[in-house]
């Protein structure tokens, strides 16, 4: 039976607790507010973006371009992981690490080898333990990302795309569907993959295109990836409150659970105490 | 059927600044100034940096500074997306002096040092654009 001063130290340390986990669930949901309406102010800009740049490359059928074409000599890809700096945010970062991995050993399989960004100290401490070969790691991406920062971040990746001996460059980060719902997604960001087949339709033929088609691809291309990686930081940074909200609701209640056990174990130990007490009393009248 | 209004959306990555139907429409285009007006072809286009002017009801709206992007011109409105679209009030004059002077400076000061000439040309640009948006710039021309 444990002592009943320890029960009591119990309870007052996971009221505690649960006064924490509480206050992070109030910043986290006002976080997650805010990130929440970020990402649907970036989806205009972003939809709007992607489908002129689906029309330019309809026009712009087989004209050669360095970010669309695609290379297979290396057999190696550039990953990025996008990850969170903190914790306790439920499973989001190791639910992440768990689909890069399962990514990364099914490329292996076709012989495939990666070299690792990481964007978010887990994802860092991350690709350490498993020691993939980390070649840039940085922190506070989604610490409310400007897009000035996702520009300095894909330009980065970009031109170790262009000048490395890569592949491809992927992303993989936890795409927000609703405060739910949070999945680990890979996303192939380099070469880029145009949606529509760069054969040219009928209808594209009439769009005109100023100045040239083969001044502007290269750049509209430039600027969808920038784009793309804006909507993956703020996505990301959505994920993040959103699991941690969450985490730390279930951890509230858990919290408020575990006291209520505990005062109950608590009292009975009190009753118990008092019980007996009585009983020495009363035997010990009886005995004189 | 003539259209009398082009519906326009400008957006910049982080918000949309002004949506809604316009009868005309300012554009630095990279090979030139262009305005559009209703019925316009289908087209699409690069920015440069400058000021994007709109006129709506036959009045002039207040210009918009960009940094430079695209417009998607399509048979249902016209698109405009800029990395930095920035209205009159939002503009740090003291800042973008700043940024000229700095631009002046790369480009007149020490020509031994490797510098970038077209950006700090595209710089002062920008500068020069802000400038003559919030009008400060008036006195000096």
């Amino acid at each position: 039976m444990a002592n009943l001063k320890d029960i009591k130290r119990r309870i007052v340390s996971v009221k505690n607790t649960q006064k924490i986990t509480h206050a992070m669930r109030l910043v986290s949901s006002a976080k997650f507010a805010r990130a929440n309406q970020a990402v649907i102010a970036a989806r205009p800009y972003n939809d709007g973006f992607e489908r002129m740049v689906d029309k330019i490359v309809a026009v712009a059928g087989d004209t050669p371009a360095r970010l669309t074409e695609k290379r297979g000599q290396h057999k190696k890809q550039l990953l990025v992981l996008v990850s969170t700096d903190r914790g306790l945010c439920g499973g989001l970062n190791s639910g992440l690490f768990k689909a890069a991995s399962r990514f990364v050993k099914e490329q292996a399989e076709a012989g495939i080898t990666f070299d690792t960004v990481a964007w978010g100290r887990r994802a860092g401490m991350f690709s350490r333990k498993v020691k993939w070969n980390l070649l840039l790691e940085r922190e506070k991406v989604t610490d409310k990302p400007k897009y000035a920062l996702a520009k300095q971040l894909a330009e980065q990746v970009v031109t170790m795309y262009l000048d490395g001996a890569y592949d491809g460059v992927q992303i993989a980060f936890v795409e927000y569907k609703s405060a739910l719902s949070q999945v680990p997604t890979v996303k192939q960001v380099l070469p880029v993959l145009p949606k529509v087949t760069s054969k040219p339709t009928e209808s594209s033929a009439h769009i005109l295109i100023e100045p040239v088609v083969s001044e502007i691809l290269e750049p509209a291309l430039a600027r969808l990836i920038v784009a793309q990686t804006f909507r993956i930081l703020l996505e990301a940074t959505a994920s993040e409150h959103a699991a941690r909200m969450t985490a730390m609701d279930s951890a509230t209640k858990n919290a408020k659970e575990v006291v209520r056990k505990l005062t109950l174990q608590y009292n009975r130990g009190r009753q118990a105490a008092i019980t007996r007490e009585l009983i020495e009393i009363t035997s010990g009248a009886q005995a004189v | 059927m003539t259209q009398t209004e082009l519906n326009i959306k400008i957006l910049s990555p982080e918000r949309i600044l002004y949506q809604g139907p316009v009868q005309s429409l300012g554009l630095p285009g990279v090979n030139g100034y262009m305005t559009l007006l209703p019925g316009h072809a289908v087209m699409v286009a690069q920015l440069d940096s400058g000021l994007v002017a709109m006129s709506v009801n036959g009045k002039a709206e207040p210009s918009l500074f960009i940094s430079g992007g695209f417009v998607d011109v399509s048979a249902t409105g016209v698109t405009v997306m800029a990395d930095v679209i920035e209205k009159l009030a939002e503009i740090d004059v003291e800042r973008v002096k700043k940024s000229q002077t700095r631009a002046d400076e790369r480009l007149l000061g020490n020509k031994s040092t490797a510098i970038d000439v077209p950006r700090a040309l595209r710089a002062k640009k920008r500068a020069e654009h802000r400038i003559e948006l919030t009008g400060a710039g008036k006195s000096a021309h």
